[in-house]
């Protein structure tokens, strides 16, 4: 396991829960995503309604990779766990763990997914036994995680042989890394070829790292751009406020690069029957 | 074909009015810029098109427009008058039903003109005011004028004007946009006087201007909104790609913008000269 060093006091994990408490309170975010709780870009393709069924659509793309679905599974920044909501059509709750950085979060998640398990806990210290599950499974969080190849050493660790990471991704260009508050420049990755590389360097095989861009970020973003603008053509809001709305993904515009749908596994025999 | 001649019109002061070098010269800085030629798919429309479920690009929906002005008249045979026709973009679109001795068109730009000679060749071009025209009684068979009777002081002066050139029988076809009244008085490029509440009303401008068989068809969903999610998406995703900044964006939004609290109504109409 990698030692642990000190996190930054400006990129402190609690105040990245802290940011989006705040983001997840406001109402016409609460709104954007059908009052799910889901908080992520989402995958777009063809018949996709809204940023709700999106989000769903997520994280049955990620599922997509498993050879099966049993077994226990973990769900790293489960945010208000509509995420681990949606886990439990195919898990049973007792199997199902959500950890996230927010305590406030994790109250909500009780609620959205009953039965399952919620720890506060930071994604690269994680509070398990080895081997203690058959699948790790984080959304769009590991680009705030510091860092996100500790977070891989961790998530190596507490699967069993033959069990499966999961995830989605955002890399930003190195400038954006350094200088946006919630990311860290030590998690810069340039291409899907180093992203690899990075999973394999702590004993991944298998790995897949697939490019979403398009469905992911650009779905997303297009939705958003017609969500507001529904709004000011329907006088809703004012064009100041059209602007507030979409100031956030404006900003991202130019500092994603890419959106990556990843699995990978550890090596060893296939999981068993899932164990109780 | 029509030749404008001497009418002996005595010219009114309109010094307060819509200012027509001014109004050339806002078209002539929008309608010759590198992007809003792409968006319009280098088509040299200029108008927010009539939009539905088939409508992929700003130049159908645009050359979709024409074509449900053209559904309004009964023969499309004879001659035919383009009014305000911009770069001949709806003047070229006619030459699919009219062969080009049968259409003429005008416009107050002469730059746009030049571009609609070569859009439209062997039409008639003439730089002409929609409210003086220079052409004898009964010229035409058809008038038509897409997206423009709101600059022209006043529309009405225009309607009579349109039926005094139509042969009778012949039909006015246009659409128009309808603004609050507040937008009316505030807009450089359109004036109080020609304020219309509503479809209703338009009828009765029509009508007293001389038009019998009066149509108004309220478009606002297919022209309008179409018109307005044309160009957010086509924008929105230049940026995306990294083709516009910021700053570009908000500048070529901001002319859609400004209008969404202002526009009433898109509609559609149609008159016959008896």
């Amino acid at each position: 396991m990698t030692p642990h060093c000190p996190a930054a006091a400006a990129t402190a994990p609690d105040q990245v829960g802290a940011r989006y408490d705040r983001m997840l309170d406001s109402q016409v975010h609460s709104q954007y995503y059908g009052h799910s709780d889901f908080l992520n870009y989402g995958y777009w393709d063809e018949g996709t309604e809204n940023q709700r069924q999106a989000s769903e659509r997520l994280v049955e793309k990620l599922l997509e990779f498993l050879p099966g679905r049993g077994g226990r599974i973990l769900d790293v920044a489960c945010g208000k766990g509509a995420t681990t909501r949606y886990l439990c059509r195919f898990f049973p709750p007792e199997l199902v763990t959500g950890i996230n950085i927010s305590e406030r979060q994790l109250e909500i998640a009780r609620k959205n997914a009953p039965g399952c398990t919620f720890r506060v806990m930071d994604a690269t210290r994680l509070d398990f036994d080895a081997r203690s599950f058959d699948v790790v499974i984080c959304v769009e969080a590991a680009f705030h995680f510091r860092t996100r190849r500790r977070f891989f050493g961790e998530a190596f660790r507490v699967l069993r042989p033959g069990g499966h990471l999961l995830l989605s991704d955002i890399l930003m260009h190195a400038e954006a890394e350094r200088r946006r508050r919630y990311r860290h420049e030590e998690n810069y990755v340039r291409d899907e070829q180093e992203y690899r590389d990075q999973l394999a360097a702590v004993g991944f095989t298998d790995i897949r790292v697939v490019d979403a861009t398009g469905p992911c970020w650009k779905g997303h973003f297009m939705n958003v751009v017609r969500f507001f603008h529904e709004k000011f053509f329907a006088g809703e809001i004012s064009r100041q406020q059209l602007a507030d709305h979409l100031r956030l993904s404006y900003d991202r515009v130019p500092d994603t690069e890419k959106y990556l749908l990843v699995a990978a596994m550890k090596p060893g025999p296939p999981a068993g029957a899932p164990e109780t | 074909m029509p030749v404008p001649g001497e009418r002996g019109v005595a010219r009114m002061d309109r010094s307060a009015a819509v200012n027509v070098q001014e109004l050339e010269k806002g078209y002539d800085g929008i309608m010759y810029n590198a992007l809003i030629d792409e968006y319009v798919d280098h088509s040299d429309f200029f108008n927010y098109g009539y939009w539905d479920q088939t409508t992929a690009s700003q130049r159908q929906a645009s050359e979709n427009l024409v074509r449900q002005l053209l559904a309004f008249i009964p023969d499309r045979s004879g001659t035919i008058l383009d009014v305000a026709c911009g770069k001949g973009a709806s003047t070229r679109y006619l030459l699919r039903h009219y062969p080009p001795e049968a259409v003429t068109g005008i416009n107050i730009s002469e730059r746009q003109l030049q571009t609609a000679r070569r859009n439209a060749p062997g039409c008639s071009f003439y730089l002409m005011d929609a409210t003086e025209l220079e052409f004898p009684d009964q010229s035409f068979d058809n008038v038509i004028c897409v997206e423009a009777a709101f600059h022209f002081d006043t529309r009405e002066r225009f309607f009579r004007e349109a039926r005094r050139v139509l042969k009778p029988g012949g039909s006015l076809v246009l659409s128009d946009i309808l603004m609050n009244r507040a937008a009316e008085q505030r807009r450089t490029f359109r004036t109080e006087r020609n304020y219309v509440r509503d479809l209703a009303e338009y009828r009765q401008v029509m009508r007293r201007s001389g038009f019998a068989d009066v149509r108004v068809v309220d478009a606002t969903t297919n022209c309008w909104h179409g018109h307005y999610w044309g160009v957010v998406n086509f924008f929105h995703q230049r940026f995306l790609a990294g083709e516009l900044d910021y700053d570009g964006l908000q500048r070529f939004l901001d002319r859609t913008y400004k209008v969404v609290p202002d526009i009433e109504y898109y509609i559609l109409a149609a008159g016959r000269r008896e």
